[in-house]
């Protein structure tokens, strides 16, 4: 399996502060690898050097083979980004944009862009300005110029942001049928139930990398997991759960708290809710944003996997 | 984007005139045929039908206001003497080129030219108080108009609209800080042009104070209406500055309103700064009070009542 | 349900045309916790306006709506204070527009700064905290008047995890002591966690009601959700290319 991206100690330094510490990772051709993490952890900064927008402060990395600090030209040929707001012109129409970013990229196959559009369902919007479209359309055709020149890797920054589940469920979906075709995508979200499409990830904090690997992975490695109880009155249960585990949380009626994986609490959940009627106790396991909460709480210990 | 420069662009055209005409001029002492006739033709004066019966009357008409010049005809029926009112240079200048140009090809004999207010028609005599008022308006409308879509931009206008603030509250919350500020710069220009440049303050600074307060407010009630209307702050500055260029321009401050045809004169006449510029003037250079300026302090209060009206009508207390 | 302290029936909003909501019935009772989740321009925003009263809807009953506003704490996306005033600056400026006696006002203000965390900030500037302390700010600057009644319009968004969980911990205490709460949200993680949910999506409300009716046991909500806009498309002949 060859590597499509591999960084070691790469940094980033702005005047004031530090957007980027020491990330080393490695990404495979053709995979679907998420880099995760909160608004201002360096997700943008770090995929803005891979593809030659920014200088690195410190370290060294190859986006499929080339290095991005002495050959940015050849990346930036070979790499389509995907920024986050779409990066098309709002006043034209979408083929207006797509013919435009073709001739960018010197691309003078027609019957390619066609085909791109009709690949991303956009055969029937083509005329119609980018402006007016709703944002799942306007995303596709952001993606749409982003393949017009076959790039090898594909940066997505933040594609979902603001989409409804079924324009996310097609977004996924293209960027898995890339993937299948040999594509890589980077794809950088913060939301964090969405991590778990990736066949792996980066987790980012505070411009360091938290932990890299498979999302089950991952999860596994917070050692967390989740006490659901369903008691009632429900608000009575609450609050007493809250008071011995401050990190409870209410979710409609239940009460999820946060444990670790070997700690058994069942028997004193039962006796802080003595008196109330309860309903069920289950064990669930933690989702990404448990996971990722835990990880950045764990004491200093950065473990990467490759 | 077109239309703003096209009205100024009609309105430098053909509202500003560096030439002067209809300055408004009375014979004292008698009436004669000749001089009435001559000064008549020429079209750069608007002589008055009545004559001043003697000189003090002559001087009271011109500290009032009521004219420009006063002819001093003596007993041959040609002009012996002028009296000029300084506090308006430019005009002072220009009737004194066109009298003595007269008498020259009248053949009568040299004029005793006295000018009064401003003796050596300085120009910053003219100007300074004519500055109180223009940067009163600059301050006052630009600030408090970019204060308010500010707000608007930033959100925060909108996080009061939940509040229990009422709409009054609200505008008087906007315009006093600006009432304040703009109050202050007026006393440190006077305090520059009396220091600097030695302009004369005869009147009573208090009341010019109080005078002032009429025009702040229709000026800052102008800055809320532009509020109403600009999206953000670029638009605010554009309205604003197209609201101000015309009235710095028409309404005698820099250029003589008897310079300005009377096509577009009426347009002067809804402008605050066109009647509180011969306020600062005359407080200023002739020392003058309410009781000689109390028809331009009554224009201005009226004005304040209908922009402020206005501004209320159009402030809005919801998003939409 | 007893008397719906919020209600929206009927509600119809369009701007230059085009609606923004299209006939939007909300009900939330007293004390209830309801979420309404949907995507960008679904309508969120504008039903929370609506009701809070900053905008005049075209059709429909509202409330409490903008007589009532005195009842309402109104907590809305992004960043609305002064950046140029320091945190208790702010939270005085608003407590003294609420009517606030200066006594109150002192308590109120250091009982907020101590919930939201934010009283060891207290006088740094407003535009200089992170993202997550700014949404405290808000929400702290919007219940100094302890409304029954608090409307958030998606105070997480773009918030890191921590942040967002500390808010959500700042919004359950204002919900287990009685606050009636309804929260418009993008994350479907987070309208989990509420009562009542409202699928909005094109200005309609696609389905509404507990996380136990909406959705099969087992099932995902926002595959649930994706179904319900699949079936709503194909009923208005309008088919989402995929």
């Amino acid at each position: 399996m060859s590597v499509a991206v591999h960084t070691e100690g790469l940094s980033k330094s702005f005047k004031d502060h530090v957007a980027v510490a020491d990330v080393t990772l490695d990404v495979n051709a053709g995979e679907v690898y998420g880099i995760i993490g909160p608004n201002g952890a360096g997700k943008t900064t770090f995929i803005r050097m891979l593809c030659g927008l920014f200088t690195p402060t410190a370290g060294r990395g190859t986006v499929l083979g080339f290095d991005i600090a002495d050959e940015r030209e050849r990346i930036r040929e070979r790499v389509g980004y995907m920024s986050q707001g779409f990066g098309l012109y709002g006043d034209l129409s979408v083929d207006d944009n797509l013919r435009f970013y073709a001739d960018l990229y010197g691309v003078r196959d027609p019957a390619y862009i066609a085909s791109i559009r009709t690949r991303l369902g956009l055969d029937e919007v083509g005329r119609h300005v980018v402006a007016s479209l709703a944002t799942g359309v306007r995303q596709r055709s952001a993606l749409a110029a982003v393949l017009v020149h076959r790039p090898e890797l594909v940066v997505l920054d933040e594609p979902t942001s603001g989409v409804d589940p079924v324009a996310r469920e097609t977004m996924w979906q293209i960027v898995r049928d890339l993937a299948d075709d040999g594509v890589t995508a980077l794809v950088t979200t913060h939301v964090m139930p969405e991590a778990q499409r990736c066949d792996r990830l980066a987790l980012f904090a505070d411009s360091r990398l938290l932990a890299s690997g498979r999302p089950d992975e991952l999860i596994e490695r917070s050692a967390t997991s989740i006490m659901a109880v369903e008691a009632a009155p429900w608000a009575e249960a609450f609050s007493r759960l809250h008071a011995t585990w401050p990190s409870a949380a209410l979710y409609g009626t239940r009460v999820h708290i946060p444990v670790g994986v070997d700690a058994s609490i069942e028997p004193e959940i039962r006796r802080v809710l003595h008196g109330l009627e309860v309903r069920s106790i289950t064990v669930q396991s933690p989702t990404m944003e448990d996971a990722f909460i835990s990880l950045i709480e764990a004491p200093a210990s950065t473990v990467v996997s490759r | 984007m077109v239309g703003m420069p096209l009205v100024l662009l009609l309105i430098f055209g053909y509202g500003i005139r560096l030439s002067v005409n209809n300055i408004s001029a009375e014979l004292v002492g008698q009436d004669s045929t000749v001089v009435r006739v001559a000064l008549a033709q020429h079209d750069h004066f608007d002589v008055r039908l009545s004559v001043a019966t003697n000189e003090a009357a002559a001087r009271h008409d011109l500290r009032v206001g009521k004219v420009a010049i006063a002819v001093l005809v003596g007993p041959t029926g040609l002009p012996t003497g002028v009296l000029v009112d300084g506090s308006d240079a430019f005009v002072a200048q220009n009737s004194l080129e066109y009298l003595r140009s007269f008498n020259a090809s009248a053949g009568a004999g040299a004029l005793r030219v006295q000018v009064l207010y401003n003796p050596t028609l300085r120009s910053a005599d003219f100007m300074v108080p004519a500055e109180v008022g223009m940067i009163m308006l600059w301050v006052g409308t630009v600030a408090t108009a970019i204060g308010v879509v500010r707000e608007r931009e930033q959100g925060t206008l909108e996080q009061l609209m939940m509040t229990p603030i009422r709409k009054l509250e609200l505008m008087v919350g906007k315009i006093l800080p600006y009432s304040v500020l703009t109050l202050l710069i007026a006393v440190v220009i006077t305090a520059l042009g009396l220091a600097l440049f030695a302009v004369p303050l005869r009147g009573n600074p208090f009341e010019l104070l109080l005078f002032a307060v009429p025009y702040l407010v229709a000026a800052l009630s102008i800055g809320l209406l532009v509020s109403t209307v600009a999206q953000n702050q670029r638009q605010a500055m554009q309205t604003a500055a197209f609201i101000l260029l015309p009235q710095v321009l028409l309404s005698g401050a820099l250029f003589p309103l008897s310079a300005i045809p009377w096509g577009i004169r009426w347009v002067s006449q809804l402008l605050p700064l066109t009647y509180f510029t011969p306020i600062t003037r005359g407080v200023f250079l002739k020392g003058l009070g309410f009781s000689e300026l109390w028809p331009q302090v009554s224009v201005l209060c009226a004005m304040a009542v209908v922009f402020t009206s206005l501004a209320a009508m159009f402030f809005k207390t919801r998003l939409d | 349900m007893a008397a719906p302290v919020i209600q929206a029936r009927g509600l119809v909003k369009s701007f230059s045309g085009v609606r923004s909501l299209d006939e939007v019935d909300v009900e939330v009772a007293e004390g209830e916790l309801c979420g309404v989740v949907g995507a960008d321009g679904a309508g969120k925003t504008t039903l929370l306006r609506c009701i809070a009263g900053l905008y005049r809807s075209d059709s429909g009953d509202v409330r409490p709506g903008r007589a009532r506003r005195d009842l309402v704490g109104f907590c809305p996306q992004g960043f609305h204070m002064y950046a140029d005033l320091s945190v208790d600056e702010n939270v005085e400026f608003f407590g003294s527009v609420y009517g606030l006696d200066p006594s109150t006002l002192r308590r109120r203000r250091d009982e907020m700064l101590d919930f939201t965390g934010l009283a060891a900030h207290r006088s740094r500037l407003a535009g200089e905290l992170s993202g997550g302390m700014k949404q405290k700010l808000t929400l702290a600057c919007s219940v100094l008047h302890r409304p029954p009644i608090l409307l958030l319009d998606e105070p997480t968004t773009g918030v890191d995890p921590i942040s967002r969980r500390d808010f959500w911990q700042l919004i359950e205490v204002l919900h287990t002591s009685g606050t009636t709460i309804l929260m418009a949200t993008a994350y479907f993680d987070e309208v989990e966690r509420c009562q009542r949910l409202v699928f909005l999506h094109d200005g309609r409300v696609l389905a509404s009601g507990t996380l136990d009716d909406l959705v099969a046991s087992g099932a995902d909500l926002e595959t649930t959700f994706r179904e319900r806009i699949l079936e709503h498309d194909r009923a208005r002949g309008r088919v989402e290319v995929s």
